[in-house]
């Protein structure tokens, strides 16, 4: 892909700067509505610059008129908000990318239904980015990782609670009801009603065959082509009752609608500043906070898993030695036990039994088989550069044992 | 399934990779009558355009607040606020205080004692009495 | 002369002493000599060598030792001054000194009277009066006394009428460079005539290059040129009509009559300035250039004379034309903006910021509401319950 092309793409994804679509104000303001300076259906490329020009000094007093009646602020109101700017100088945004787009990141989908001008698009391309660059790095970095764990890891990075939570430290307030006359520097989104239990009912219509047949066994390596790239089920797409997008959107979370700020944001930033900016964003934001991997996992019986490991990789059995112990009569005795593969100690480890010892020398030496990490790691993205080296496949591991 | 993954959050670390102003909004209130705001008239009049040009990542309200005190008000990412009262100042001293509260991180001040906290594991590792030269009296 | 100057400080001190209690304070404090001037007439207050002298004496080995006589910082003002009116009795003082000042002491004593020993006065009589002492009203209006304001007194703030003084006064220079004339001497003519002002209001001025002020001026016929050429020959063109005709020569007397009376008439409160017109006609006067020093002083001195504006220094060294003669009047006379909002809304360094925002009202709880969209919410809740209609 040569950024030219992503350029031409980016303006006719975001061209969308006129409510064209048939809509409720457009009904009973018309005669207002083609007063509107911005009414231009499809400005082409040149006309992006020219149109923030006049958006600035677009006719505010037809706004006062219907401005309550928006589902959420006109594009004009993007340049006159303090809060807006505050926030793109506080996320780092690159210049090229505009406050117009900014504030279409911040519209929720159950906000405004005109895909025109909420975030859907933008969250949709924001998160593919996000999943490619985390799975990415996740594997490259630990490729000996068991697809549990690489799940719950790209959980940890880009899930919905982290992104929350992103979204709640970047001081993005919620707006009570979206609307026109709101400060587009909110997030804007409907709520759910006080009291709705949102666990209640179950999970219908995803991608899966067989959904109904809930004691079938769902094995981990069918969700990597049926679930999303948390492991959860995917939700197959409605056929879109009304073209027109003016049917009434289910409300959101607050939860919901922060994921889909951030993946609208990370997708704007992809679309105007490209794809060098949109990876420094990735990695400043998301990939530059905590996670301690080696506390993903989550072992049932991993004296057992490590035997099967040693048998599939030709080591020897692994066998657990008593390295010291202490007060073995005594209320609280301590055992410090090591597990070893022929002459090498593979893990040691530390209970109040022996079997307590053994397990967590048995988890320690699975940790340390699962959590290697080569020394240079480079990922299949990096090869995107123009004067990058061509790509040499990376050794990935099998994975966790079948037992 | 003999192996299962944990969900967690990733921790977030303020300035390891962008660093976050804690203040994320700053109140300017003034009366334009009273004498108590004189240095804060001239305050806005002169050394705001600087600061705020200084931080584009906090948004700047100048309201006037009649027959008040001036006040500088700090709203903060963790949801607190901290309301600096200036009345009588100089325009020096305001800015003092704006920047007091930019720098500021919204939590209540509180002694530090250890002022190094880390959620990374010790590089030395914790010291065991089971291991090493085990020595037999 | 140190023992006149002791007595003449000691008299100041008895004369603070007798009327310490029947002085105000504050003309008390005035009344007391400056500390500084207190602590120079200490210096050399005694009679008796000082110790810095006597140290050179004895360093150099005799009474009379070379150098100067005060190395730190020679004789206060005051001394100074006494010396020169009193260099007679400073027999000791060293010739240097005598033929340094030789010049200027001989002119002062030609002014000052003879010398006699200083005898404190005990009356007031035989002492010269100083002031009227209540009679100055009886004395007779002397020249001096009267008063003629350079400029009219009231200040221009309309803008056409700055307009009008800006063109008339391109249009006055430029007939001033025409004839080679002193070029403030237009100063002299307060106020012209309605026919003459009219005349000048009629003239365009159509710049050809930026320099030339002489070859600017277009006349709307010829008439008009005749008449204003031969009108203004006659303004403080004494000294070079002279060599001319006699005729010239009379004309010339005819016109410092009619310049008395202007000035007479100019000095009679004028109800309308510029006899009613309200702008001016044309507008390239606009780009003439006040580069040339003399030119710019002549048209800010009788810009100012006609309008009351006056222009501080700073802005006076960065006017380059007439156009920004005008732009500066323009931002004098708008008005200040008396509340801060206005102030900062009309800031532009402020209002180039995207993340500042100035509210000119003080903000209440609903405002708050509205910016949230809770606004609404609360306004259909209240509505549904019937509270509010």
């Amino acid at each position: 892909m040569k950024r030219l092309q992503l350029q031409r793409w980016s303006s006719s994804v975001l061209s969308s700067r006129a409510r064209t679509g048939g809509r409720l104000q457009r009904h009973l303001y018309s005669s207002n509505r083609f007063q509107s300076t911005a009414s231009n259906p499809l400005p082409s490329e040149s006309d992006l610059a020219g149109e923030q020009s006049t958006a600035s000094s677009g006719s505010t007093p037809f706004l006062k008129f219907t401005k309550r009646q928006l589902p959420s602020p006109p594009v004009q109101a993007a340049r006159e908000s303090a809060k807006l700017a505050a926030l793109h100088a506080r996320l780092y945004l690159p210049s090229r990318l505009p406050l117009e787009t900014l504030a279409r990141c911040l519209v929720d989908a159950s906000a405004d239904p005109d895909p025109q001008f909420n975030n859907t698009s933008l969250a949709l391309l924001g998160n593919d980015l996000l999943s490619n660059y985390i799975s990415e790095h996740i594997v490259c970095t630990y490729p000996r990782l068991p697809l549990t764990v690489i799940f719950a890891a790209v959980y940890a990075y880009i899930g919905p609670k982290t992104l929350a939570a992103m979204v709640r430290e970047w001081g993005v307030e919620h707006a009570a009801f979206p609307g026109g006359e709101v400060d587009p520097g909110l997030l804007q989104f409907k709520r759910v009603a006080p009291g709705t239990d949102i666990s209640a009912e179950p999970i219908r219509g995803t991608t899966r065959p067989n959904e109904d047949q809930t004691t079938w066994r769902r094995s981990i390596t069918s969700s990597v082509v049926y679930d999303n790239e948390y492991g959860d089920p995917v939700m197959a797409p409605k056929p879109p009752a009304d073209p027109s997008g003016s049917s009434p959107q289910p409300p959101v979370t607050a939860e919901q609608a922060s994921c889909s700020l951030v993946r609208a944001v990370m997708g704007a930033i992809y679309l105007h500043a490209g794809r060098l900016a949109a990876k420094r964003f990735f990695e400043q934001h998301i990939l530059s906070r905590h996670l301690n991997l080696s506390e993903l996992f989550n072992f049932s019986q991993p004296v057992r898993d490590l035997a099967r490991l040693c048998a599939r990789e030709n080591y020897e059995q692994p066998v657990a030695k008593i390295i010291s112990e202490t007060g073995r009569k005594s209320r609280h005795p301590v055992f410090v036990v090591g597990i070893y593969s022929g002459k090498d100690k593979l893990g040691e480890g530390v209970g109040g039994s022996l079997v307590e010892a053994r397990s967590r020398a048995a988890v320690a030496a699975l940790k340390g088989w699962y959590l290697y990490s080569p020394l240079e790691v480079r990922v299949p993205s990096s090869t995107e550069e123009p004067g990058a080296a061509p790509w040499k496949p990376v050794y990935v591991d099998l994975g966790e044992v079948i037992v | 399934m003999p192996l299962k993954g944990i969900r967690t959050v990733t921790a977030a670390r303020n300035g390891v990779g962008a660093f976050i102003l804690q203040c994320k909004r700053l109140d300017f209130h003034y009366c334009d009558w009273a004498g108590s705001s004189r240095g804060m008239v001239s305050f806005l009049k002169h050394s705001l355009p600087a600061f705020a040009k200084e931080n584009p990542q906090i948004e700047i309200r100048v309201s006037p607040r009649p027959h008040k005190h001036p006040v500088i008000k700090g709203h903060y990412i963790n949801g607190r606020e901290k309301a600096v009262c200036v009345r009588n100042l100089e325009p020096e001293q305001i800015l003092q205080k704006a920047n007091l509260l930019k720098e500021a991180s919204g939590e209540k001040l509180k002694r530090t004692k250890k002022p190094v906290t880390s959620i990374n594991e010790s590089v030395r590792g914790i010291w065991s009495p089971y291991h090493g030269d085990l020595r037999t009296i | 002369m140190r023992t006149s100057l002791r007595q003449v400080n000691l008299d100041v001190i008895r004369l603070q002493g007798s009327r310490f209690l029947y002085v105000c304070s504050v003309c008390r404090q005035e009344a007391r000599p400056r500390p500084f001037v207190a602590r120079q007439f200490l210096r050399n207050a005694s009679d008796a060598t000082p110790i810095t002298e006597r140290v050179r004496r004895k360093l150099w080995g005799t009474d009379n030792p070379p150098g100067l006589k005060d190395p730190y910082g020679g004789e206060g003002v005051f001394e100074k001054k006494f010396k020169r009116g009193q260099s007679a009795p400073q027999e000791d003082e060293s010739a240097e000194v005598t033929r340094a000042a030789g010049t200027e002491n001989a002119v002062v004593e030609d002014a000052l009277p003879e010398e006699t020993p200083y005898e404190p006065a005990t009356t007031w009589e035989g002492l010269q009066r100083v002031g009227h002492l209540g009679r100055w009203s009886d004395l007779p209006p002397s020249e001096a006394d009267a008063y003629n304001s350079f400029s009219s007194n009231r200040r221009l703030t309309k803008l056409g009428h700055v307009s009008l003084a800006a063109h008339q006064t391109a249009v006055e220079l430029c007939l001033m460079h025409l004839l080679k004339k002193p070029l403030t001497s237009i100063c002299d003519v307060a106020e012209h005539e309605k026919p003459v002002f009219k005349l000048i209001w009629n003239c365009k001025i159509q710049p050809k290059s930026n320099t030339e002020w002489d070859s600017a001026l277009v006349y709307p016929d010829k008439e008009t040129e005749d008449a204003l050429i031969y009108i203004f020959e006659q303004i403080g063109g004494a000294q070079q009509a002279a060599p001319e005709a006699n005729a010239a020569a009379e004309d010339a007397e005819a016109a410092e009559l009619e310049d008395t009376q202007d000035r007479d008439s100019a000095q009679e409160p004028r109800s309308i300035p510029f006899f009613g017109y309200k702008y001016a006609k044309d507008r390239g006067f606009l780009a003439l250039s006040l580069n040339d020093p003399v030119t710019k002083f002549a048209f800010l001195k009788r810009f100012s004379q006609l309008t009351g504006q006056y222009f501080p220094d700073p802005i006076l060294h960065s006017i380059s034309s007439v156009g920004q003669v005008i732009d500066h009047i323009k931002t004098e006379l708008k008005p200040k903006p008396k509340k801060l909002a206005d102030h900062l809304v009309g800031d532009d360094s402020l209002q180039s910021l995207p993340n500042v925002k100035v509210f000119v009202k003080k903000q209440k709880p609903w405002h708050k509401d509205e910016e949230l969209g809770r606004k609404k919410l609360i306004d259909a809740e209240l509505r549904e319950r019937g509270l509010v209609e």
